[in-house]
């Protein structure tokens, strides 16, 4: 959307829209403020004139009430004598509004007398504002009915008022065309810099679809939900990283583990084929073949199970284990083979342990740490295999005197294939310490190894506890 | 005893019913899920063994049909999956087995015996013989040429599966799963070292041995 931008497409950006959105309100709210402002002044005008008008109207109509149309007559020929400025009209009119005096200003010689005819008045004043047709002068004229029910009415012209108006006005208009583009440019900034971190998204997750997974999305360094978004999609990108990763190496992993028994099976197979011996040395080869296939076939099934494990795709039912029965059930299928080859096989297990578990792999955490003390464990030899609790997890230790680990290659023991020199001469897939790594933390547990070469070593598995 | 195998991969069905053939059952072979549906509605079987990657209809929905219809032939699943999904387990009923690629043929026969034996519900025999050996299965009393042999309590479990597959071969998986419960199979032969102890006891000072070891198969007790 953002990095190809075309036409028809930009109005639908949400950079777009908000930036709409943003001018939209800041121009309603200037049109708000200035109407606002226009309302004020303009009746703040409009009430210093009609207040001149009124101290005209009410000095008139005591004037008449003391000496009648006569006093006011007397007054404005003075009045206009001495002061020239504002002048205002002067009309009085009998009951009907008919006309019996009027002092008309100059400015007020194109002015229809007719509309003043027309106005109704009573006892307080009414006040109404006139336009001359023909002029751009106005006036505002005050209408009072006085006691002996004649007219009198005062009117003054508001052409400054009008112009300090239509003076805002224009400027108003003026800063309009401005205030809308600068909206417009201040919208689009705002909308351009809080989607950033949004277009880096698209971005990322455009060159991740493209096969590049090791992008990650550059850090807003802020702590909003942006940032945060950003912080979760790069922990997203990782997680998918390290999958695609695990799936490839499971994979060379199983190619490679399986071409060497794969080679055995082949060669088998070939060799009978070719040799002229009778049927018993063909019959003995197909049994070899059926052994290696049962062994490849194993050996697909451990690498696929650590694989799923180590990459979260193993699906765990989990359920409430009761560990001592789950130890007590298989010691006793290690216990042949344990008394077989004169090692002495003990459990210890504090009661009432409970575990969160799949049991099917659990039974398989046990048996290869099981598998792998018997492996190394020369006759006379003892294999210990105790249950503890401790801070909500449970730990179940395989203790053994066998020939022990070198230091050197303690932290190497979980590594899938890896097998110390001691080892090579055993039988073995060299994957079980891997799937009880990979088990274990598919658990959410953790595994520990301490030996003493010589004197042998304890494995130890920590599994969360269940309530 | 009539058999139905509806499998797509022709050399997998030829060797399944070769066998079978060999093991004395009538086999009709369907290549696709549809003509095995019209075969298991109009056809009287007692067992089926149905693969789930099937063309035209696959191996469960024909299952699911099949049961819609009433028709409650056990069935064996064959798959190429290693996890038993949710729908198998939704759909098998207790006389219905599982059995995943790759398989060993006397495996698959030594399980389709085992289902139609439960299907036709016939009452276990609570005494066997297999040549001069003897075992009573209540008082738990084995003898052989007359004298007693005293066995541990998976020594007796794994001779009583035997005894009872006389003839048969069982798997090293099967011992497992009925020896001890187990669902998976240890990388140690566990059962090999059970064996033995076994044959010490039953075959060691007597003629001619019993318990023989098919490589790579399994295990047969022979009269």
């Amino acid at each position: 959307m953002f990095s190809r931008p075309n036409r028809k497409a930009f109005r639908k950006t949400v950079g777009f829209r908000l930036a709409l959105w943003y001018s939209g309100i800041f121009i309603f709210s200037s049109v708000l403020l200035f109407g606002f402002s226009y309302f004020n002044i303009s009746s703040s005008l409009r009430k210093q004139d009609q207040r001149a008008i009124e101290s005209e109207l009410k000095e008139l109509a005591s004037l008449y009430e003391m000496g009648g149309m006569d006093f006011i007559e007397r007054k404005l020929t003075v009045h206009r004598k001495f002061e020239k400025e504002e002048p205002f009209l002067v009309r009085v009119g009998d009951a009907t509004n008919e006309t019996l005096l009027l002092i008309l200003p100059n400015q007020w010689m194109e002015f229809d007398i007719k509309d003043l005819k027309q106005i109704s008045s009573n006892s307080s004043i009414t006040w109404t504002p006139l336009h001359n047709r023909n002029s751009k002068n106005a006036f505002e004229v005050g209408s009072i009915r006085l006691p002996d029910r004649h007219v009198l009415q005062v009117g003054r012209s508001i052409e400054d008022r009008e112009r300090i108006l239509a003076h805002f006005r224009t400027n108003f208009l003026l800063i309009t065309v401005p205030l809308i583009v600068l909206a417009f440019a201040g919208g689009a900034f705002v909308a351009f810099r809080a989607l950033r971190p949004i277009r880096h998204i698209i971005g990322a997750v455009r060159s991740a679809a493209s096969g590049r997974m090791d992008t990650r999305v550059p850090s807003t360094g802020t702590d909003d939900e942006l940032g945060e978004l950003v912080t979760l999609f790069n922990q997203m990108l990782k997680r998918i990283e390290a999958l695609m990763q695990g799936m490839r190496d499971a994979l060379d992993n199983v190619a490679h583990d399986l071409r060497t028994p794969m080679t055995r099976l082949r060669g088998i197979a070939e060799i009978a084929l070719s040799s002229d011996e009778g049927p018993d040395a063909c019959r003995e080869s197909l049994a070899e073949c059926m052994e290696e296939s049962e062994r490849i076939l194993k050996m697909l099934n451990t690498l696929m199970d650590i694989s799923e494990a180590e990459t979260g795709a193993m699906k765990l039912e989990l359920q409430r284990v009761k560990v001592c029965d789950m130890l007590k059930h298989i010691v006793e299928v290690y216990d042949y083979i344990a008394e077989d080859r004169g090692i002495s096989l003990q459990m210890q297990c504090k009661r009432g342990l409970w575990i969160m578990a799949d049991p099917t792999r659990l039974y398989q955490i046990i048996s290869n740490l099981l598998e792998n003390s018997l492996k190394y464990t020369a006759r006379g030899g003892r294999i210990d295999v105790a249950a503890t609790a401790k801070d909500a997890e449970v730990f179940v230790a395989v203790r053994d005197t066998g020939i022990g680990i070198r230091e050197k290659d303690l932290p190497r023991i979980w590594d899938r294939s890896y097998r110390c020199d001691q080892s090579r001469s055993q039988s073995g897939l060299g994957l079980g310490l891997s799937l009880v790594k990979a088990f274990v933390e598919a658990h959410k547990g953790h595994v520990e190894v301490s030996s003493q070469p010589g004197k042998g070593c304890t494995f130890t598995i920590a599994l969360p506890a269940a309530h | 005893m009539r058999l139905l195998l509806v499998e797509d991969d022709l050399k997998i069905a030829s060797f399944i019913s070769k066998g079978l053939k060999e093991a004395g059952f009538a086999v009709d072979h369907a290549a696709d899920g549809e003509d095995g549906l019209h075969l298991a509605l109009n056809e009287p079987y007692d067992a089926a063994i149905i693969d789930i990657m099937l063309p035209k209809l696959d191996g469960l929905s024909l299952i699911e049909a099949l049961r819609a219809q009433k028709v409650n032939t056990p069935v064996i699943i064959l798959s190429a999956k290693r996890t038993v999904d949710d729908r198998i387990n939704g759909l098998q009923t207790g006389s219905d087995d599982y059995l995943t690629k790759p398989f060993s043929f006397s495996e698959l026969l030594a399980r389709v015996h085992a289902l139609i034996r439960r299907s036709t519900r016939t009452t276990e025999p609570t005494r066997l013989h297999a040549g001069d050996l003897a075992v009573d299965f209540l008082t738990r009393e084995t003898t052989r040429a007359g004298k007693t042999i005293d066995l541990q309590p998976r020594e007796f479990a794994l001779l009583e599966y035997l005894m009872r597959n006389t003839g048969k071969v069982v798997s090293r998986t099967m011992i497992l799963e009925h020896v001890w419960d187990y669902s998976f199979d240890p990388q140690t032969d566990v059962v090999n070292v059970l064996v033995c102890r076994l044959r010490d006891k039953v075959d060691r000072d007597f003629e001619p041995k019993m318990i023989h070891t098919i490589r790579g198969v399994g295990y047969v007790l022979k009269a």
